[in-house]
């Protein structure tokens, strides 16, 4: 009936194969099949039926192998009476959590103690085996097997500790080890009172307090997207992956360039959603944005993203005002290596190759990528044209984008309790963008690096990084006698961050604590600020916060306070406070009440601009100036939550949520001016513009919804929508907010079938928008705002994936994003953007 | 297998060409550049590069606004070896059309092209233009249709500007009944008077115009000449005046008839100043219209000899003939005061202007007196511009009455400004 001892290594052999060296697990990713069979699992124990447990802890270590199932399997044999498995699993289990040693010691005596007992002749188990005895054992080549499967199972346990380094410290005080770590006296080995593990496949989110927690006791909304989403949607990009998260709404005017908005507020330039890699922030202060293309990091190297809806600046500071999304690499050492490449229309190239591995405490991970994206479209047929009548800003019209990557990560463990790891990264990219405040279509090439050191001792963390990007940036089209617009840039950020996560009780209150504070350097040199490019503009940050979850029972009280020192905000316009109540409804189902604050403070551009802004008549120009007086952008979100993981298939959450806005940042009308010829700007300036605070309020408020359901081994279903509202009051002028859709709409399905082929759909569907965009009137010689109307649209996008080869490590696939549009004009998502085509493309993909 | 797969698919991605959006409009690549020669004398200023419409001249030959413009600085000027002075100038994102390019430098300091006020020559400066023949000082056209690049067109400029503007109030109430012009039943006449300008537009911008000149009689030898009444001691303090030159170009003693055959045949004579009328619907602060060129009503008026006292006489005459009346002829000369009579003939510009052209050009003529009904012509406010020989212009209603800015002159006032020709049905 049951596994019999030898049959047990044939079959974890090849499970740990499959997981751990050849590359099923690794094409597959099931990991919420696993979960799904390890809840069963669970339950099946809880009622007593062991024998169903085994098979579904069997089945979810087959799907996504995890230590803690090789002691649940053990767990399920031992009360099946099935004492020969039991030990061979909990040797497994040994040697796969060696941290964990102290734990199965005494139950594996006790095994050894029985089973010898029963091979001296008490009661000897035919085919059976375990360590210590003679009775039908592995043969020596199973035992090498198991050797080698041991091995890989200590890696990937090695590799489960240092991620444990990014989220929280483990938690210490539990009794099982010593403060020298030295087992403690050997419990009472009775095999009755050994329980399951439950902490297997647990779906964790760093970014909502900055420590792992269990997306049911996070005060924040969030939603996981997982390597295996990247994987089976095909997308070239991250953003186009964030399509289908609630609530978020990407723009991409060019193929090399993408803005995101959580919740409303899309506009040019987004500049209200702080993206994080790693917990290392990657917003330009100096601009407000983050160059998505622009960042060092392979699609295949990243284990998670999550994005955060809602405030963020109690625990982040500054710019997380209406979301975060933080993506998570892959911890080095883990995974398979991969190179995958791509090609198609429109002049779609892509490489990337990811190196991970392991010598002794050390681990590291390499990766290197290159990107190419084809215009959309072009403005101009340059053939035929007089070569000399307009220049481009590159000489090849038709790349939208290309982007060269590296990207390094060394992590070293320092005794039990310590880690130090070290990463860097540069990428050259040169592309198109669009609307970088009031300038329309530009080209810019760029060059950003970054350098980090996270510290780990104990439960303290001192992480430090440096970004650095510089590059030169001008109109894509500029003819001959034309306002010379061109521009260079130089931005470095350091930033220096010590943080201190604490688990404690006190009495039946369970406390997830942490402290940190830190300092920021800024200084950037732009040719579009005051002074231009030879002035540089430095200033100095400093930060603290502190987050405290207190759960009783099923309920958790949440506290989170941040405050800032900016060189231009007063503190108390940079305090950001957040609080939550969860009640944890039923097991898997919790309620969450948030309220918090957040804001954005003036960038680099709004503070210090003077720039001389081109109008269609040559020889007219605006000055358009920085603000050093402004107000920082304020919101103010109450939310209601609900959260469920009720059964093995599908997460579910709802939430209803109200923002209120304040001191919105924007640039003013121009204040007519008649002044006499400006021989150093050569022209006549026709007026003035600047940043100010917007007077008035603005609301938003909307419902987001999200299920995912995983049905059967292998199907991944996921549907969400949102319908949202955003009312602007200026002054009692009350103005709906059309720039992003009131009702989006998200759907797909992935499967997984036996047959080494994989097939993936999904839909995204906006409803229409209506922007206002700033124009220039030849008539006033002034900027008004005309309204421009977005129609409603669907991106559908479909992938099929073949393995053809009996070792499964080569896949082939060919993807169609938003496949609808390949024979058509395509639809904009910005009204002065190019109409975004379809993309056919092949990919082949390496992963061993 | 696999290369060959991964190697055809990242070709077929390198060897892309974009489309061309067809979704929105192509811009305009037309541009001119070349250099700006000056052949005058004294110092050198900044210089504005200003092209019109060939079918929609500026002054003094048409009523057309620059549809681009392109800046010059002073120290932009350079000196060859032969002592010639010149400027590198560009003018971008031009229309498909017929062009002509003028350019002015501003010598004193004054002139802004964003103002319907600023947006002139005054006495001192200097223009000049893209001439096909130098001798005669024709202007040339320069014909550009998407993707054209001259670049190696030549301004030329070496006219100073002898005279101050014809800065003019309304005296009396600027009104026409278009139904009057037809039936008769009332003169169709209103009255302009000259007036000094002195306004400070920033601290670095102020215009000063005038003060009044008062005719003496005699007569000043400033034509076309590089000669500036406002700068002779002789005539001083003359300063803003109607310009009044009856052309004879043959000296046989008789008015040269209107340059343009269709006024000709009406027997409109070759009289300066012209006054054109231009319908301004909801008032628009600036004359330049950049690089729209948006539908336009004009009509031509005629200055008057004597007052508006023998209107009703002279409303019997035709409007050459009564011009005819001032003296003497051959020479222009100031005077203060004009009354003009209007010939209810409309030029309806489509919106456009060259690109907008239809089957009869880039404009249609409703002439009121060929049986257009009054309905035809748009009743309500119209400027009223004076375009002195000298292309010298002044246009009221302008921004000076809109912006509110203080005078710095108690004999002038800036609402006065602000007044319009109101026409009614």
């Amino acid at each position: 009936m049951y596994p019999e001892p030898a049959e047990v290594y044939v079959r974890w052999s090849v499970v740990a194969a499959l997981a751990l060296i050849l590359p099923t697990v690794a094409w597959a990713d099931p990991k919420d099949d696993a979960r799904r069979h390890f809840a069963a699992g669970l339950g099946a124990a809880e009622d007593g039926n062991y024998e169903i447990a085994l098979q579904r802890f069997l089945a979810a270590q087959e799907a996504w192998p995890h230590p803690a199932m090789l002691y649940n399997i053990a767990k399920a044999y031992t009360d099946l009476d099935d004492l020969p498995n039991a030990l061979a699993y909990y040797r497994l289990y040994r040697d796969a959590a060696p941290d964990k040693a102290a734990d199965v010691e005494p139950i594996i005596a006790v095994l050894e103690a029985r089973l010898g007992q029963q091979a001296s002749g008490v009661a000897p188990i035919p085919g059976t085996a375990g360590a210590g005895t003679a009775v039908d054992g592995p043969t020596t080549e199973e035992l090498a097997r198991l050797d080698a499967i041991s091995h890989e199972l200590q890696a990937l346990s090695q590799a489960l500790q240092t991620r444990s380094f990014e989220t929280a410290p483990p938690p210490e005080g539990d009794g099982t080890a010593t403060a020298d770590g030295a087992p403690p006296p050997a419990p009472d080995p009775a095999l009755a009172e050994v329980e399951f593990l439950e902490d297997a496949y647990e779906r964790v989110v760093i970014t909502a307090s900055r420590v792992g927690q269990d997306p049911l006791d996070s005060p924040s909304t969030v939603t996981i997207l997982t390597a295996d989403d990247i994987r089976l949607s095909g997308v070239l990009n991250i953003q186009d992956l964030l399509r289908r998260v609630v609530g978020v709404e990407v723009m991409s005017p060019s193929a090399g360039h993408s803005d995101i908005a959580i919740r409303g507020f899309q506009r040019e330039i987004n500049n209200k959603v702080l993206i994080l890699v790693d917990g290392r922030s990657t917003y330009l202060d100096f601009l407000g944005t983050t160059f998505l293309d622009a960042l060092p990091i392979e699609l295949e190297e990243i284990e998670r993203i999550e994005v955060i809806r809602g405030p963020g600046s109690a625990v982040y500071g500054a710019n997380a005002v209406t979301g975060v999304i933080n993506i998570i690499s892959r911890t080095p050492g883990e995974g398979p290596q991969v190179f995958v490449a791509s090609g198609g229309i429109p002049g779609v190239a892509r490489v990337s190759a990811v190196a991970t591995g392991r010598t002794g405490v050390t681990t590291y991970r390499l990766s290197a990528g290159y990107d190419r994206h084809g215009r959309w479209a072009k403005e101009l047929e340059l053939d035929g044209q007089n070569p000399s009548a307009v220049e481009t800003f590159f000489e090849d019209d038709d790349t939208a984008l290309e982007t060269l990557r590296v990207n390094g990560r060394v992590d070293r463990t320092i005794g039990s309790r310590g880690a130090v790891s070290v990463s860097g990264g540069l990428v050259n990219s040169r592309g198109e963008y669009y609307n970088i405040g009031a300038l329309p279509n530009f080209g810019m090439v760029l060059q950003a690096r970054y350098l980090r050191s996270d510290l780990f001792v104990e439960n303290v963390h001192v992480r430090s990084f440096w970004n650095g990007m510089s590059g030169t940036t001008g109109p894509w089209l500029s003819y001959p006698g034309e306002r010379d617009l061109d521009g260079e840039f130089d931005n470095d950020v350091v930033d220096v961050e010590l943080e201190i996560p604490e688990q404690f009780t006190t009495g039946p209150i369970e406390h997830l604590f942490n402290v940190g504070g830190g300092w920021r350097y800024k200084a950037v040199r732009f040719t579009y600020l005051e002074g231009g490019f030879d002035q540089p503009y430095v200033e100095n940050h400093f930060q603290a916060y502190v987050n405290e979850q207190a759960t009783l029972g099923r309920v958790g009280l949440v506290g989170s306070l941040r405050v800032d020192a900016h060189p231009l905000l007063p503190v108390s316009q940079t305090i950001s406070p957040r609080g939550a109540v969860l009640v944890r409804l039923f097991e898997k189902t919790s309620l969450r009440a948030t309220a918090g604050s957040a804001y954005r403070a003036p960038t680099a551009i709004e503070s210090y601009m003077r720039f001389d802004l081109a109008t269609p008549v040559d020889g007219v120009f605006i000055e358009d100036l920085g603000n050093l007086d402004l107000r920082p952008e304020r919101i103010t979100t109450v939310e209601l939550g609900l959260h469920d993981e009720s059964t093995f298939f599908h997460t579910a959450d709802v939430v209803v949520y109200l923002n209120r806005v304040t001191d919105l940042i924007d640039l003013s009308n121009v204040t007519p001016a008649f002044n006499a010829f400006d021989e150093a700007n050569v022209g006549i300036e026709a007026g003035e513009t600047g940043w100010v605070n917007l007077p008035g309020v603005s609301t938003g408020m909307g419902v987001e919804g999200e299920l995912e359901l995983f049905p059967t081994d292998g199907l991944d279903l996921f549907t969400n929508a949102s319908l949202s509202r955003v009312v602007e009051n200026t002054d009692g002028d009350v103005v709906v907010n059309g720039s992003s859709s009131s009702f989006k709409v998200n759907a797909g399905a992935s499967y997984r079938t036996p047959y080494r082929t994989d097939v993936s759909l999904s839909l995204n569907y906006l409803s229409a928008q209506d922007w206002p965009i700033r124009a220039f009137d030849a008539e006033t010689l002034a900027f008004g705002v005309a309204s421009s109307t977005l129609p409603a649209r669907v991106l559908l996008s479909a992938r099929v994936a073949v393995r053809p080869f009996v070792d499964d490590d080569f896949e082939l696939a060919v993807n169609a994003w938003n496949f609808t549009e390949l024979l058509s004009d395509g639809f904009r998502e910005h009204p002065d953007g190019q109409p975004i085509a379809g993309r056919l493309y092949g990919s082949v993909g390496w992963r061993f | 297998m696999r290369y060959t797969t991964m190697a055809s698919l990242l070709f077929g991605g390198c060897a892309y060409e974009a489309p061309l959006n067809t979704v929105s409009a192509p811009k305009i690549l037309n541009a001119v550049n070349g250099e700006i020669l000056f052949a005058g004398e004294g110092e050198v200023a900044s210089t504005w590069v200003t092209v019109f419409d060939a079918n929609a001249p500026g002054p003094p030959v048409g009523t057309g606004s620059p549809v681009a413009l392109a800046a010059v600085s002073e120290r932009a000027w350079s000196v060859d070896g032969a002592g010639l002075r010149s400027a590198p100038y560009g003018v971008t994102h031009l229309p498909n059309g017929s062009w002509l390019l003028n350019a002015l430098m501003d010598s004193d300091g004054d002139f802004n092209p964003l103002s319907s006020a600023l947006a002139g020559a005054t006495c001192g400066d200097w223009g000049g233009a893209y001439l096909s023949d130098l001798a005669t000082g024709t202007p040339a056209a320069i014909e550009m249709r998407g993707g054209t690049l001259y670049d190696d067109i030549t301004i030329v400029v070496g006219q100073q500007f002898g005279t101050e503007r014809p800065a003019f109030v309304f005296s009396g109430t600027p009104a026409l009944g278009l139904g009057d012009i037809l039936t008769g039943a009332a003169p169709p006449l209103f009255r302009l008077r000259t007036t000094t300008v002195d306004t400070a537009f920033s601290e670095d911008l102020r215009l000063t115009l005038g003060p009044a000149c008062e005719p003496s009689g005699q007569v000043p030898d400033c034509g076309l000449q590089p000669v500036c009444p406002c700068e002779l001691p002789t005539l001083a303090p003359c300063g803003t005046a109607f310009w009044v030159w009856l052309k004879d170009t043959d000296a046989d003693g008789i008015v040269d008839p209107y340059p343009a055959e269709a006024q000709a045949a009406q027997g409109l004579l070759d009289v300066w100043p012209r006054v054109f009328l231009e319908y301004t619907g909801e008032l628009e602060p600036f004359e330049f219209d950049g690089a729209l060129l948006s539908e336009r009503w004009v009509a031509e008026s005629f200055p008057l000899a004597g007052e508006i006292g023998v209107a009703a006489a002279t409303a019997q005459v035709p409007p050459g003939a009564a011009a005819a009346a001032f003296g003497p002829i051959g020479t222009p000369f100031p005077v203060n005061e004009l009354s003009v009579t209007f010939a209810p003939v409309f030029r309806h510009y489509h919106a456009g202007g060259t690109v907008g052209e239809d089957a009869n050009g880039p404009f249609d003529v409703v002439d009121l007196t060929a049986g257009a009904p009054p309905s035809d012509v748009p009743a309500g406010g119209w400027a009223v511009t004076v375009v002195s020989f000298t292309g010298q212009t002044w246009t009221v209603p302008n921004d000076l009455g809109l912006l509110g800015l203080p005078s710095l002159d108690p004999d002038f006032d800036p609402v006065s400004q602000g007044a319009v020709l109101v026409i009614s049905p």
